[in-house]
């Protein structure tokens, strides 16, 4: 009792946790390849976390491993003090492509998820409504997803994952094919919705100025290393770090980071 | 008084909208060639190019049309081959999709079956009449055997294709959503699949149509376009044949560009098929 007393009051209680994860992938030539190597990483419940890595660094493997696509690798990944296994709608994955059905309307797609999360009939209606509203989309409930522009599919896409209540947000690169305004908008929108619903948000991104405006911490992977190279615990307030003289320190420095070749 | 004005009114934009569907561009254009074609053909026949027992005139072909649509020569002959054409695309669709999905069920013997699919798909609809002639008879099981044999394959290959070719990352969402078993094969890979499906449907269709022609005529059961055809020739009645060909003509066209293209247009404009835009 004293023991769970004081595990609870040590401030922010970690959330998701990796130990020595590591993952290899067969290759033809019988030699393995090793594509993350002994991560450790710490989520505390609500934060943002951004993983920034160039492509290769095995950022995209990590979140696949998370999302339990992916179900042989070495080491441990616990969610909540739970060791995750298989694919959950708890860890609900944002693709960069929409992974949204085009026989489907916006309406559709989110009631689609609520449909598979055994809402009763009933309830689906409100609720895909309510999500739709959540990421401003609501004149567009009846569009076909051909129809909507690259912006409003992710956002789509934000609302069908919103709607399933997960524990964790998994965000793999979702807003890159996007251009900057958009994506701008869609940042305020994400930190917005974040306030509101203190969701846990794991996001890989190679878009430096992206993870640093996002994230609570930014880890930097490094393709040598098969992993971590250096970690920023970012402390500035959201709504101050455009334009902001040590966020474009920080932004520098991983610059560096990302091309000195480690 | 007043709302006898605006039924009026209403009235005559409703014809005035008729007489402008009908009057559109393609109508016009289709009037015209078929127009032309008579004329050559009735210009042909008055030139005495090929002997007139040949080659009836537009006129004669007319009358044999009007002649044996009174006598119900081609009404219950087309009953009969549409009769057949519909239980023949029925139980291929039924047999070509349960085939087709025990293919991704299994995945050696879909390999198998694809390969050995693509070759009889391509086979003479024709080179099965004499097998079905000795195994079965000359009665209507004859013939829908060849119809069946003729057009399940595109089902089948179509069914196998259509769902292997489901993009992977909806597959990946769905599970992700909590998707699984019936509800992921019922509620997104038949959807993703379906252009596919229709495509392979409306090819099915055709084959269909073709071998059940060529089995009606070789394969006597003594009703139907194909018999009236083989008839016609059998009297050297070249009117009627014409005049099947062209009830042969209309039927295929309507079902294709009606039916099928509807659907098709429909369902691709549905998933966005035709569109790469915005972005």
């Amino acid at each position: 009792m004293m023991q769970f007393k004081n595990q609870s009051s040590s401030h922010q209680k970690v959330f998701l946790s990796l130990k020595n994860v590591s993952k290899k992938y067969a290759q033809r030539n019988s030699e393995s390849n090793t594509v993350l190597e002994n991560i450790n990483i710490q989520i505390l419940d609500g934060e943002i976390v951004t993983i920034l890595g160039k492509s290769g660094c095995g950022k995209s493997t990590l979140l696949n491993l998370i999302a339990g696509f992916e179900n042989s690798f070495g080491g441990e990944i616990l969610l909540n003090g739970k060791p995750v296994k298989d694919i959950s709608p708890e860890r609900i994955m944002m693709f960069q492509e929409s992974a949204l059905f085009p026989w489907l309307t916006a309406f559709q797609n989110v009631e689609f998820a609520l449909k598979m999360a055994k809402v009763p009939k009933y309830q689906r209606e409100k609720q895909a409504k309510h999500y739709l509203k959540t990421v401003g989309l609501s004149d567009y409930s009846n569009s076909y997803i051909h129809q909507l522009s690259g912006g409003m599919k992710q956002r789509v896409s934000l609302a069908r994952a919103l709607s399933l209540n997960p524990k964790i947000l998994l965000m793999d690169e979702p807003f890159a094919a996007l251009d900057i305004t958009i994506k701008k908008t869609l940042y305020k929108e994400l930190l917005n919705l974040h306030k509101k619903t203190r969701k846990t948000i794991l996001f890989v991104t190679h878009n430096i100025n992206e993870a640093v405006l996002l994230g609570d911490r930014v880890i930097v992977m490094s393709p040598r290393l098969y992993g971590i190279k250096k970690e920023y615990a970012i402390d500035i307030p959201k709504d101050q770090r455009d334009d902001n003289l040590s966020i474009k320190n920080i932004i520098n420095q991983i610059t560096a980071d990302l091309y000195d070749n480690a | 008084m007043e709302t006898q004005i605006k039924s009026n009114s209403k009235k005559v934009s409703l014809s005035n909208k008729l007489v402008n569907k009908i009057l559109n561009k393609d109508t016009l254009s289709l009037v015209i060639f078929i127009s032309v074609f008579l004329a050559v053909w009735q210009l042909v026949y008055m030139a005495e190019v090929l002997p007139k027992l040949s080659l009836p005139s537009p006129l004669a072909v007319g009358q044999t049309i009007t002649e044996l649509v009174l006598d119900f020569t081609l009404v219950k002959g087309t009953a009969f081959t549409l009769w057949r054409l519909f239980l023949g695309f029925l139980i291929s669709l039924t047999l070509g999709l349960i085939i087709g999905l025990l293919m991704i069920k299994f995945q050696q013997f879909g390999k198998t079956m694809s390969s050995f699919a693509v070759g009889l798909q391509s086979f003479p609809s024709i080179a099965w009449i004499p097998f079905a002639i000795l195994l079965i008879g000359f009665n209507d099981s004859g013939i829908l055997f060849v119809v069946v044999m003729s057009c399940v394959f595109s089902v089948m290959l179509s069914t196998y294709s259509g769902l292997r070719n489901v993009p992977p990352i909806y597959i990946r969402a769905a599970r992700n959503m909590g998707a699984k078993g019936f509800t992921l094969f019922r509620y997104v890979l038949i959807p993703a699949a379906t252009p596919t499906l229709i495509m392979g449907m409306r090819q099915a269709w055709s084959f269909a149509w073709h071998a059940l022609i060529g089995a009606e005529m070789l394969i006597t059961t003594l009703v139907g376009l194909g018999y009236i055809l083989s008839v016609g020739r059998e009297f050297s009645n070249m009117s009627q044949i014409i005049a099947t060909m062209i009830v042969i003509f209309t039927i295929g066209l309507i079902f294709d560009r009606v039916v099928f293209i509807k659907i098709e247009e429909k369902i691709r404009d549905r998933w966005g098929l035709d569109q790469q835009k915005i972005d």
